[in-house]
C-alpha cells in the first residue's frame, strides 16, 4: 500500500503508509481495537442462527429419513 | 389490515417472506458495513481535538442506536404477544434479544476502549453509560428469564412484561447526557437544528447507522426462521423443508 506510486482512490485516503493505518498516530491500538472486538461480535450474532437453523434442519432431515425408512420396511413386509 | 396481521402469524408465510428478504438484504447489509468501516478508518479526515481514536465512532454510534431502537422493537412485540396472544411476536421479542445484548455490549466496549485516550479513563459511572449497562442486563434478562422457565407461554409472558417495564430506561439514556452533568458528550447529529459534524464525517457515519439498522433486521429474521423451524418441527410444510434438505 505504502510502497507503490498513489494514484486514483488511494489519493482520497487519508493515511499514506500501512505504517500510519496501523499506528493512527499512536492511537493504532485502540482503533483497531475497537474494530476488531465489533467484528468478533457482529460475526457472532450473524453466525449463531445460521448454525441453529442448520442443526435443526440436519437433525429433523434425520428424522424424515428415518420415518421414511421404517415406512418402506412395513411395505416390503406387506 | 387485519388480513396482513394475521398473515404475519402465519409461520410458513414469514419463513418464506423472510427467507426472500434476507436474500438480497443480507449481502447489501455486509457490503455497506464493510464499506462504511473502510470509508470511515482510512478516508476520513481525523478530529481535529481527538485525533484518531475518534474513528471508533463509526461503530459505537450506529451500535448504540439500533440497540435502543432494538428494544423499542423487542418491547413493541411483548406487548402484541402479550395483548394478541401472537405466536410470532413472542418470536419476535425473543429474536430481540441477543442481537440487542450484543450491540450494547459493542457500544459499551468500544466506549470504554475510546475513553481511554479521550478521557484517560476506561469506565465512569456516569449517566449515561450506567444506563446503557442497564440496558445489555435488560437485554441478558429477558434471555435468562426465557431459559428459567419450562412452561415456554408463561417464560413469554414474565419476558413480555419485562421487557415493557424496561422501556422505562430508555428515555433515561436518550436525556442522560442533558440531564446530568456528564463525561460523555451530547448527541452530534441533531433533527432539529444544524448536526455539529462535519460532512466528510457525517456521511460515513450515516452509512453505519442505515448497515447496523439493516444488520440488526438482519439477524432478527435470522434468529426467527430458526426459532420457527424449532417451534414448528412437527408440521408437515418443516417435514417437507428437512426432507430436501442435504448437507
Amino acid at each position: 500500500m505504502g510502497q507503490k506510486a498513489r494514484g486514483g482512490i488511494s489519493q482520497l485516503m487519508y493515511f499514506d503508509s500501512l505504517n500510519a493505518v496501523i499506528n493512527m498516530a499512536g492511537h493504532g491500538a485502540f482503533v483497531w481495537a475497537a474494530y476488531g472486538i465489533s467484528l468478533l461480535v457482529v460475526l457472532f450474532i450473524l453466525l449463531a442462527p445460521v448454525r441453529k437453523r442448520s442443526r435443526i434442519l440436519h437433525r429433523l432431515s434425520g428424522e424424515v429419513r428415518r420415518q421414511q425408512s421404517e415406512l418402506g420396511s412395513v411395505r416390503e413386509v406387506n | 389490515m387485519w388480513s396482513l396481521f394475521h398473515k404475519f402469524g402465519s409461520p410458513p408465510w414469514l419463513y418464506q417472506l423472510s427467507g426472500s428478504i434476507l436474500r438480497w438484504l443480507l449481502p447489501i447489509t455486509l457490503l455497506a458495513l464493510c464499506t462504511g468501516a473502510v470509508w470511515g478508518l482510512l478516508f476520513t479526515p481525523p478530529d481535529f481535538r481527538q485525533g484518531n481514536s475518534y474513528r471508533i465512532i463509526y461503530i459505537h454510534v450506529p451500535a448504540a442506536i439500533v440497540a435502543l431502537a432494538g428494544y423499542y422493537v423487542m418491547a413493541i412485540a411483548g406487548a402484541v404477544s402479550l395483548i394478541w396472544k401472537m405466536k410470532m411476536a413472542d418470536l419476535a421479542m425473543r429474536a430481540c434479544a441477543p442481537i440487542g445484548a450484543a450491540l450494547t455490549f459493542i457500544a459499551l466496549v468500544t466506549g470504554a476502549i475510546w475513553g481511554k485516550p479521550t478521557w484517560g479513563t476506561w469506565w465512569v459511572w456516569d449517566a449515561r453509560i450506567t444506563s446503557m449497562l442497564i440496558l445489555l442486563f435488560l437485554y441478558l434478562g429477558v434471555i435468562a428469564l426465557y431459559e428459567a422457565f419450562d412452561n415456554k407461554e408463561a417464560a413469554a409472558k414474565a419476558c413480555a412484561v419485562l421487557s415493557l417495564v424496561g422501556t422505562v430506561n430508555i428515555p433515561i439514556i436518550y436525556k442522560s447526557v442533558d440531564w446530568w452533568y456528564s463525561l460523555h458528550q451530547p448527541a452530534t447529529i441533531k433533527f432539529t437544528e444544524p448536526s455539529t459534524i462535519h460532512a466528510s464525517m457525517f456521511y460515513p457515519l450515516l452509512l453505519m447507522i442505515t448497515a447496523f439498522y439493516a444488520l440488526f433486521i438482519c439477524c432478527l429474521l435470522m434468529n426467527m426462521r430458526a426459532d420457527i423451524l424449532e417451534r414448528e418441527a412437527k408440521t408437515s410444510w418443516v417435514k417437507k423443508l428437512a426432507a430436501g434438505y442435504h448437507s
